[in-house]
This record gives C-alpha cells, structure tokens and sequence, in this order.
C-alpha cells in the first residue's frame, strides 16, 4: 500500500551523497516487480520495465532519493559540533529539532543566543549537541564530514494529511516503487530513476539520463504550497490533486509532455492542479537538457513547509498521481 | 524579404521562452529558401543548414522573448503575474498584452492609481506582485478563458525612428535572428568551404538552453554566438555601454581568443567597424552554452548594440544589423580547413 511504502522509505537515512540505504530499501520493496535493477557511479538505482510494444517509447522517470542535512565541519572542544548545510536546509527551521546519524546517534540541534541583533540566524549561530561532555568524548560517536539528517517523525495529521521530515521527496520514491509494482503490460518502458543529490542541483539525473537516453522524461518531486493564511502562491492546496508543472527557475515543462499529462489525468478521472513556481527546480530541469534535448514534465506533490522537519502533505494527492501516471505511461 | 520586414514580422511573433512553436515555424519558412535543410528539433530550435565539405561551424542566435504568466487569478477577474525571463515591472503599467487563453484576448496592465498609493508605496517603483491583467470581462468568463500557467505576450508596435533607427520589443535577440537572415541572404552569392548551421535557439532567456541541446547534438567545430549588448544611454556606466553604429566582438574568459582574432581580422579586411567590449566571467549568452558543449567548443560572441534591453522599444540601427550580416558572411566564406590546427598556436 501507498502508506507503508510512504512510511517504510520515509525511516531510511539518506542524506545527499548517501542514499545507498534509501535505494537498498527500494531494491527490496520492487524485487520480482521489475525486469532489471543496477546502480551507477553516482548511487542512482536505475530500474527498469520494459514495455509490451514494439516501438515502445522509452520514458525516464526520475524521483529523487536524497534528503537534506547538516555535515560536522569542526568539533569544539566542549564537545559540541559546529556544521554547514547539505543542500537547502535553512538556519532558522533546523533550530531546536532533533536529527539523526547514519549510525543513529542522535543530537540535537542547538542556537547560540542571537547577541548581534541578526534577523536571521545563520549555520555558524548553530551546533549540534550529541551529549558529549569533551571533544574527545564527541569524536568517538561523530567524525568530520559526517552528515546528520532531520530524525525520522512521521504523524498522521487529521483525516488525510500526514507530516514527516523527507517526504521531499520520498514520498515521490514512493509514489515510483508503486507505479513499477502496479504497471502490468504497459505499452511504454518504464526507467524509474532513483536519482541522487538533486538538492545540491540534480546531479544524480543528469548523468543518469545521459546514460539513458529517453524518449521523454518525467520528474516526480513535491512542490510548495499555496493555501495556508498568508501564503497565497503558487496557486496549489492540498487535497485538490497533484500537480502538472508549467515552469519552476530549472525547467519550462516541454508542451508535449505537460499536456499528456493533463490528457492522462482526464482519462484517469483525477483532477489535477497547474503549478508556476518562481523559485526551485526538480531532476526535470536536468533531465530536459540532456544530450540533444529530451521532452520532459514534472508532476508534482503540493507539501506545506518543504525543507522543514514537518513537511506535509495529503495522501488523497499521492492516490491521484498514481492513477495520472498509470495512465501516462500509455498516453505518453 | 527585406531584412527589414523580417525584423518587423518575427518581432510580432509569439515565442515565449519554452513554447517557441510559432516562431521557430516563422523562421524555419524564412530560411528554408537559402538552405540545404532546415528543421525544428525538440526544444523549438530552428537548425538550417547550408552544406560544405570544411569544418563545421554553429551560428546561434536565440528567438525566444521574454514575457509574463499567468499564476493566479482574484476574485474580481484580474489575473496576476510572473515572468518568463527578466522582465522589468517598471515598465508595466499601461502596457497592452495579449493573454493566451483559450482564444487570444487584448488586456492591459492595470496598477493601484497614484491618489490611492501610502507615501511609502509612492517612493518606491511599482513590483510585479502589485500589477494585473485587466481584460474587462466578468470573473466567470475570465476564468471559463484562462487558466494559470497560460502566456502574456506583451504587445507588439514596429516604430521606424529617423535615420534608420527602429524601436521594436524582441529586438533580443530577434535582431540577430535577423542577421542571420541578411547572412543567408549574402551568401547565396558566395562560396564557402565550411559546413555552416544558423540555429535559432530556444530558451536563452532561462538558461541558455536551447544552445546548450543544439551545441550537443550538431557538435560544432566552432561556433558564433549572437546577441545583443547595451548602448550608450544617458546616466548608464560609460565601461558597460557601446556606440549604437557600431558592433561588437566581446572578449573574455569564455570567448576564444583566437577565434576572435580570425572575426576582427575579417571585419578589418571588409572596413567592418567593430568595437571591443570586456566581459570578465559568464558572458550569459548562448556563448557559454555552446562553449562548454560535449568536450568544449571554441566559441566567439558577437554583439549588436540596442538602447532600452527588455523593454517593448529596444532600439537598434538597421544599418549595423545589415553591416552584421556581412560580416557573419565574410566570415563563413573565410572559415577553412587549416583554422583547426592554428587556434592554440
């Protein structure tokens, strides 16, 4: 089910740069589903399943593993270890919450009283307290360039709506195990890209869609949120479908691509939302740029305070984009 | 067609960066004529090709425009905005648009007036978050015709000025689409060695992108990039600006410097005036795109001059646009075999 594939990939640790156990769990979760499985040289799992036609089309389709965090540059003599941001992990939401080492040490993270009148607090405000009354105490648990994570949290919320920290974007890896699993006979061959270090800017799907080479690309990531008091763009809520993205800062979506999408989502009965987005981007952006260029969209997951350690979102959405995309891959 | 009117014609043109199927039509009809081949690849770049048995060389020149989107749309019908590229929100207000919907419908750009402005709002320039598209119809129908994500265009006046000056929005980089054409033109009375391609490229106004697919799959031996840089305008940095009259051949970390030894020398020969203009990193134009294609491409830039960049009265001198053409000519026809061996030499 949607839900404990949700739940049991939102448990993985999985920074970027470290999403092995992120793919190990998506390796057991599709195992007698796909044709094939490989990981390349920079972590992503590549799966495939072939298509039933002949001239079948070969449809990349890409979400994204890694998960921000907070790599250990320096540790004090205290014990406390001072670190800098793994992707865009913000100062001010990291303050105060719990996060988790690959080991599962845990820490927590801590800010130094704001003496300089900042507005905004910034990584060397930070430190993370794991415990440790010495810096010799602390290096037994944590080493330099190790890398901590939001500690996994997942809580339903109301009726429909769950919070975790990573559901960007596990719940898009969720969402892609579930269409492998589902999709029987399909007329189209299906390459779910588990991609790596897409918040330090899709690195791991440039190089795997160089290497694959598709007939049309598909990025699954979430996208920010525009229902909440005093947030009124982009024109997104939760609850009211997935969304079709127009354009975001990496990627106008190739007409093509967008409008088989809004054909798949009216032949699935799924109502579907349009997203402009004036900032962020998704593997999309790489995937669209590849080689000689390759047709490519994004569908997207509406998720409240992306980048925080509640990121939520609404599981009647995910339903919807797997339906979408069931019909896609016949459409496309 | 005179050159001119192809200026006047594909300035009118839509071509929003990511969706530049009308115009990359428009061009691929105007070129196919002076070509071997022309087609439309997959992101709306227009590849004509004009064959020779010598090196291979890419002449790039971007025909996507700026423009604005729809992201949301009041209560009251008003539609608000965001942009496709860099568009300046000063220049907003009291702008005509065309707002693609289901059909094409005439708005205007419509702010809070001046009376109803706090002192604060007054000192400060209009932001693009406080304008709307007002098309005069009532909320229902405005939204039964668009929806978000739909294009504004913004409108399109050819304005001839004295002394072969014309004021015309998407004279960037149309313009030097425009010079290609003239190129083309020229050319069917010349011979040529090298194997020539006049890309007009998509999506520079976001990235460069066109140029970057195109650079990949034609894998040029060199390459020319065109674009437009800023004249001289009262009150502007005098080191940032150049004659209106005259083009310009960049120099920098990102052009070849040999290469742009081989174009001055051209233009030299031809009495071509040329002035020089320093760009010290990125040269954000297709230069960049093409120059780090597969592994490297020896790339130079080429500029013309336009007054008022990003506006819907960006002025350039025809006569330089024609003086460009001749010069990207006289270059194809002096590209040869030996150039390979002497550009690091």
């Amino acid at each position: 089910m949607l839900r404990d594939t949700l739940q049991t990939l939102l448990g993985a640790y999985g920074p970027t740069g470290q999403e092995h156990l992120v793919a190990d769990k998506v390796r057991e979760l599709l195992s007698g589903h796909v044709d094939s499985m490989r990981t390349d040289a920079l972590g992503n799992l590549i799966v495939e399943k072939f298509g039933a036609e002949e001239n079948a089309k070969t449809i990349m389709i890409s979400a994204h593993m890694d998960h921000i965090g907070l790599v250990v540059t320096d540790i004090e003599k205290e014990g406390f270890l001072r670190v800098h941001a793994v992707g865009g992990i913000s100062p001010r939401l990291v303050a105060a919450r719990k996060v988790v080492f690959a080991d599962g040490t845990p820490g927590i993270v801590a800010l130094e009283p704001n003496t300089k009148g900042k507005k905004e607090p910034e990584m060397s405000d930070l430190f993370v307290d794991i415990g440790a009354d010495s810096r010799e105490e602390a290096e037994k648990l944590v080493s330099i360039g190790d890398v901590a994570v939001y500690a996994p949290d997942f809580t339903a919320l109301g009726r429909h709506k769950v919070a975790s920290p990573a559901m960007d974007n596990r719940c898009a890896c969720a969402l892609l195990v579930e269409l492998l699993m589902y999709a029987e006979g399909q007329k189209n061959t299906i390459v779910g890209v588990f991609s790596t270090q897409e918040e330090v800017g899709l690195r791991g799907a440039r190089v795997a869609a160089y290497a694959v080479e598709p007939d049309i690309g598909l990025a699954l990531d979430v996208t920010a949120w525009g229902d909440t008091p005093q947030t009124k763009l982009p024109a997104v809520k939760l609850g009211a479908g997935p969304a079709v993205k127009i354009m975001d800062r990496s990627m106008i979506a190739s007409p093509y691509v967008r409008d088989k999408l809004f054909e798949a989502a009216q032949a699935a009965g799924v109502a579907v939302q349009r997203e402009v987005l004036a900032f962020g981007g998704t593997d999309g952006g790489a995937i669209q740029l590849s080689r000689g260029g390759v047709p490519t969209g994004t569908l997207s997951i509406p998720c409240r305070y992306v980048h925080s350690a509640n990121e939520v979102i609404d599981l009647r959405d995910m339903e919807g984009a797997l339906k979408v995309l069931l019909q896609f891959i016949e459409l496309a | 067609m005179r050159t001119e009117d192809f200026l006047r014609d594909i300035t009118a043109i839509r071509g929003l960066s990511g969706d530049e199927g009308p115009v990359a039509d428009f061009v691929a009809d105007a070129f196919r004529p002076y070509c071997d081949e022309v087609w439309v690849d997959q992101m709306h770049n227009v590849i004509a090709r004009k064959k020779g048995g010598g090196p291979k060389v890419m002449f790039a020149a971007h025909l996507d425009e700026i423009g604005l989107m729809v992201v949301n749309i009041e209560e009251d019908g008003s539609l608000r905005l965001g942009q496709v590229g860099g568009v300046d929100p000063r220049i907003l207000p009291g702008q005509r648009v065309w707002v693609y919907g289901k059909d094409r419908l005439l708005g205007i750009i419509g702010a809070k007036a001046p009376h109803l402005l706090s002192a604060e709002e007054r000192s400060k320039n209009y932001q693009r978050e406080d304008l709307y598209v007002d098309l005069g119809l009532p909320p229902q129908r405005v939204r039964e015709q668009v929806q978000i994500g739909d294009q504004v265009q913004l409108e399109h006046r050819y304005t001839a000025l004295q002394n072969g000056r014309v004021a015309v929005k998407t004279s960037d980089d149309r313009a030097c689409v425009a010079m290609m054409f003239e190129a083309l033109k020229q050319l069917q009375n010349l011979r040529h060695e090298a194997d020539l391609y006049f890309v007009a490229t998509a999506q520079e106004e976001v990235g460069t992108r066109g140029a970057i697919t195109s650079a990949f799959a034609l894998d040029p031996d060199f390459a020319v990039a065109l674009d437009v840089c800023h004249a001289d305008t009262p009150g502007a940095p005098a080191w940032r600006t150049h004659k209106l009259d005259s083009l310009v051949a960049s120099m920098g970390p990102f052009i070849h410097p040999v290469l742009r030894g081989k174009l001055v020398e051209v233009a030299k020969e031809q009495n071509i005036s040329l002035q020089t203009a320093v760009v010290p990193r990125s040269t954000f134009t297709d230069a960049d795109g093409i120059g780090e294609a597969r592994a490297g491409v020896p790339t130079v830039l080429l500029e013309l001059p336009l007054k008022n960049m990003h506006t819907t009265v960006e002025t350039l001198d025809s006569k330089n646009l024609r003086e460009g053409g001749r010069l990207l000519a006289q270059f194809a026809v002096a590209v040869n075999e030996g150039w390979e061996d002497e550009l690091w030499t």
